[in-house]
């Protein structure tokens, strides 16, 4: 605190002011007493002016002071006024002549120079204040010019900002957009490379997704390693001022990068990827070009988002416009009629089967009400429907409604409605119909051709029982013919013979010999008559069946020894393939043995120059077959539909007399059995019995009831 | 006199026939199927020909026809045993039948039915 006033107090002999109010008290000291320090003769040096007291030298005085007190402050201004006082007063009490007067001028200029200092202290005041005002305004200069330099920079960096910003959205193309930011960083920011790493879809690798300048080997990296790597794990930006000397970095990092910035790309608090920038010189990056990089970084990030979005909006749109299309196709052409209306029945849409079945364009039909189509009947249906579908409840789908057409006529619909809601509001109606006109009309004619088929099913069935009458009549007829001929032929013979003996006994013209010829011929053709008639008779008797325990292959071995003869004569093969494990079953011996011999004698009769007989035996299913295959001339077709009528007979020459099938028929039928038959002509004939194994034992219970008619 | 041709697949009915025409004075032989029938016919001048209806082979009405294509003077008797409205058309169709008879043949018939037949033949009718 001492050394400043010292320093202060010494500092004052060092100013000019002061040695130049030194001399001026000097020069006035010198005046005021010029006999006491010059030894002049003239009290003044002024008395040449007719002064002779010393108000001049007196008044002189006033200029130091005035000086002191305006230059070197109101303080010394005082000073000085005492020290003037001190000059002038030994003149006044000890020189002067005119003491009184020496006094009042004195004391004036006492007053006087009180009155300057008291004027040089408000006037300093006055310029101090002044002084402090236009230092104040100056310091608010400088800082609005320094606000201004900031505004600037700020400005700067939004313009680097809205570079970027524009840059980015100007393409919703990813790639462009980060090829497009990586130029416009490394731009703007003056580096020699930028590079921007996108984190992979599961967030565990970064990609290089763009770059300028960006040296080979940095395509991709773990998340957590690496710079860019520890910025999109942390979400911190890093800054390295001198990459080269960082030890922790590895050599190939060392060599290639220097000073370098790298950023995280955010978006909505999320890390995307990472932005960075490398300078090959040795460069120390500002604050505010961090901050700028940050900002770069998160807008890059934003315009990533969406990016993305909209590619996936696009995807999106694209599957909708894809679904949209192939609705509209299902709907345009669906042979089904399809229409929506709103709640007042205003159409909104159609499809073109809509326009076949109206018979209106669809620009017509989207003008329309939809009760210009429906009857009065049509109409409360719908309305029906249509109060059901809004209050939730299920109609009965589909239904039935009548439409009028264009030209007056109607179709029949089936129709199925539903509901459309669009956030949960009901909007409109969508109907599909199926035009069942032609249906309805095909079922009509359909019941009406039913009814007739009916009818005329029914005048059939009474035909056909006419007709089975007639069949009846004829096979009767037919019988008749065949009993008569068969009859009517020995009968011949012996009524002539009769008439040849009763004439020659008349003409007494008989010998023995020939009386004997004649009886003889007489009595075997009425032993072929009896035979005749016994067959006829066994035929119409259908003798029920006697049942017991057969083995068809006895049947069959028996059957067979009564005609072994007849083949050995014919030179007919024989082969038996008889099954031995054949269940024995219920039937009638004798009679299974007549349709034996005679399937075996009709397979030898039907192989005249030799051949072969197959007789089999099997089981199958729940069959047991009896089978007789000749290799004879086969049976034609037109013959093999009178096979089994009584009397039929190709053997004439063998006095067959037609009865032998149609009796195996009849034995068959009685059995519950059939007989199946296949012929070729010219390669030979298979008889076949088939007799079901249970069916003896059914006929066995029933044997005590009456025989049916 | 004419030869009489007996056409019957039936033994008894053919000889027995025979033996009579024999017996009565007629020459008579037999044949057994139509075809038969048209051999002979073709070897010897028959005057009559007694033909049964139902035939193995060719049947009676196809004979008579072929006879009185290539024989029309050949008189022809029919033998059935039993007529029917479809036999009586298809003979009258043909136009070509001098007479049938029912079996049982009655033998004043067929004497009858000879004779007249033979008469005609005879005087060339």
């Amino acid at each position: 605190m001492k050394s400043p006033t010292v320093s202060s107090r010494l500092k004052i002999f060092s100013s000019p002011h002061f040695w130049a109010v030194v001399i001026l008290f000097a020069i006035c000291i010198v005046l005021h007493y010029p006999q006491q320090l010059l030894g002049t003769g003239s009290p003044s040096i002024f008395s040449f002016l007719g002064l002779t007291r010393h108000a001049a030298e007196r008044i002189l005085l006033l200029f130091p002071i005035s000086y002191t007190a305006f230059i070197l402050g109101t303080r010394a201004g005082f000073i000085s006024l005492a020290v003037a006082a001190v000059i002038m007063l030994p003149r006044v009490f000890l020189i002067s002549e005119y003491i009184a007067d020496s006094l009042v001028e004195t004391t004036g200029v006492i007053l006087i120079g009180g009155l300057v200092n008291m004027w040089s202290y408000g006037y300093r005041k006055d310029r101090r204040r002044r002084q402090e005002i236009l230092s104040k305004l100056e310091q608010a200069h400088w800082e609005l010019q320094s606000h201004s330099t900031t505004i600037q920079e700020d400005e700067k960096l939004l313009a680097a900002l809205n570079r970027i910003s524009n840059t980015v959205s100007q393409s919703l193309e990813l790639s462009q957009i980060l090829d497009k930011a990586v130029e416009t960083v490394a731009d703007l920011m003056r580096v020699d490379a930028a590079w921007i790493f996108l984190l992979n879809p599961d967030n565990t690798e970064l990609l290089l997704a763009a770059h300028r300048g960006l040296p080979e080997g940095f395509s991709r990296m773990k998340r957590g390693f690496g710079l860019s790597g520890r910025v999109a794990e942390t979400g911190q930006a890093l800054f390295l001022e001198d990459a080269t000397k960082d030890p922790a970095l590895p050599s190939s990092v060392r060599q290639q990068l220097h000073s370098v910035i790298i950023v995280p790309l955010l978006s909505k608090g999320r890390v995307k990827g990472t932005l960075g920038i490398n300078s090959v010189d040795h460069r120390s990056f500002q604050r505010r070009e961090m901050e700028l990089l940050t900002a770069i970084g998160e807008q890059i990030g934003v315009a990533i988002d969406n990016a993305r979005l909209y590619q996936r909006q696009q995807e999106v749109l694209a599957e909708l416009r894809l679904s949209e299309q192939r609705y509209r196709e299902l709907f345009e052409s669906a042979h089904d009629a399809i229409w929506v209306h709103d709640g007042d029945g205003n159409l909104l849409a159609v499809n073109r089967a809509c326009e076949e079945l109206t018979g209106y364009s669809s620009a017509e039909l989207l003008k329309m009400n939809i009760r210009a189509f429906l009857t009065e009947e049509s109409v409360s249906l719908a309305k029906r429907i249509r109060q059901m579908l809004s209050e939730g409840k299920m109609a009965e789908q589909p239904y039935e409604q009548r439409l009028v057409r264009r030209h007056g006529s109607q179709a029949i619909l089936k129709l199925t409605s539903n509901l459309l809601k669009g956030d949960g509001q009901p909007m409109a109606f969508l109907h599909i119909a199926r035009d069942v006109t032609l249906e309805k009309e095909m079922q009509d004619k359909l019941a009406a051709a039913y009814r007739d088929l009916a009818e005329s099913h029914q005048r059939l069935k009474e035909s056909q029982e006419q007709l089975i009458q007639a069949e009846k009549l004829t096979s009767l007829g037919q019988l008749a013919a065949s009993v008569a001929h068969e009859v009517n032929n020995p009968l011949t013979g012996v009524l002539v013979y009769t008439q040849l003996m009763t004439k020659k006994i008349t003409n007494s013209d008989l010998p023995r010999e020939t009386s004997l010829e004649y009886l003889r011929k007489m009595e075997a053709e009425l032993i072929r008559s009896t035979n005749l008639i016994r067959s006829l008779l066994d035929f119409a008797r259908q003798s029920p069946p006697a049942f017991r325990q057969v083995d068809l292959n006895e049947v069959f071995n028996r059957a067979y020894d009564l005609t072994a003869h007849r083949a050995a004569l014919q030179h007919v093969q024989v082969i038996k393939e008889l099954d031995p494990s054949l269940p024995t079953l219920l039937a009638d011996f004798d009679q299974l043995q007549q349709v034996c011999t005679n399937l075996i004698l009709n397979a030898i009769e039907a192989m005249p120059g030799g051949g072969t007989l197959t007789m089999r035996t099997c089981v199958d299913k729940d069959d047991v077959i009896v089978e007789v295959r000749d290799t004879g001339c086969g049976i034609s077709p037109e013959n093999m539909r009178k096979l089994f009528t009584p009397f039929f007979t190709t053997k004439r020459e063998v006095k067959g007399v037609g009865l032998g099938l149609a009796v195996s028929h009849g034995i068959m039928q009685r059995h519950k059995g059939r007989i199946d038959v296949q012929s070729k002509v010219g390669q030979g004939t298979t008889f076949r019995l088939c007799l079901p194994l249970h069916a003896g034992e059914r006929q066995e219970k029933a044997a005590g009831l009456p025989e049916a008619k | 006199m004419k030869p009489i041709l007996v056409v019957d697949d039936e033994a008894i009915v053919r000889e027995s026939i025979r033996d009579w025409l024999n017996e009565a004075g007629y020459q008579a032989e037999t044949a057994e199927t139509g075809e038969e029938a048209l051999e002979m016919v073709e070897k010897k001048d028959f005057g009559i020909m007694i033909l049964d209806y139902r035939l193995p082979g060719k049947s009676g009405v196809d004979v008579l026809r072929e006879i009185k294509a290539t024989k029309p003077q050949t008189k022809c008797i029919m033998i059935t045993a039993f007529p029917s409205a479809k036999l009586t058309a298809e003979l009258t169709q043909l136009g070509a039948l001098d007479d049938f008879l029912i079996k049982p043949v009655m033998m004043k018939d067929l004497e009858k039915l000879v004779q007249d037949n033979m008469a005609k033949v005879e005087s060339g009718e």
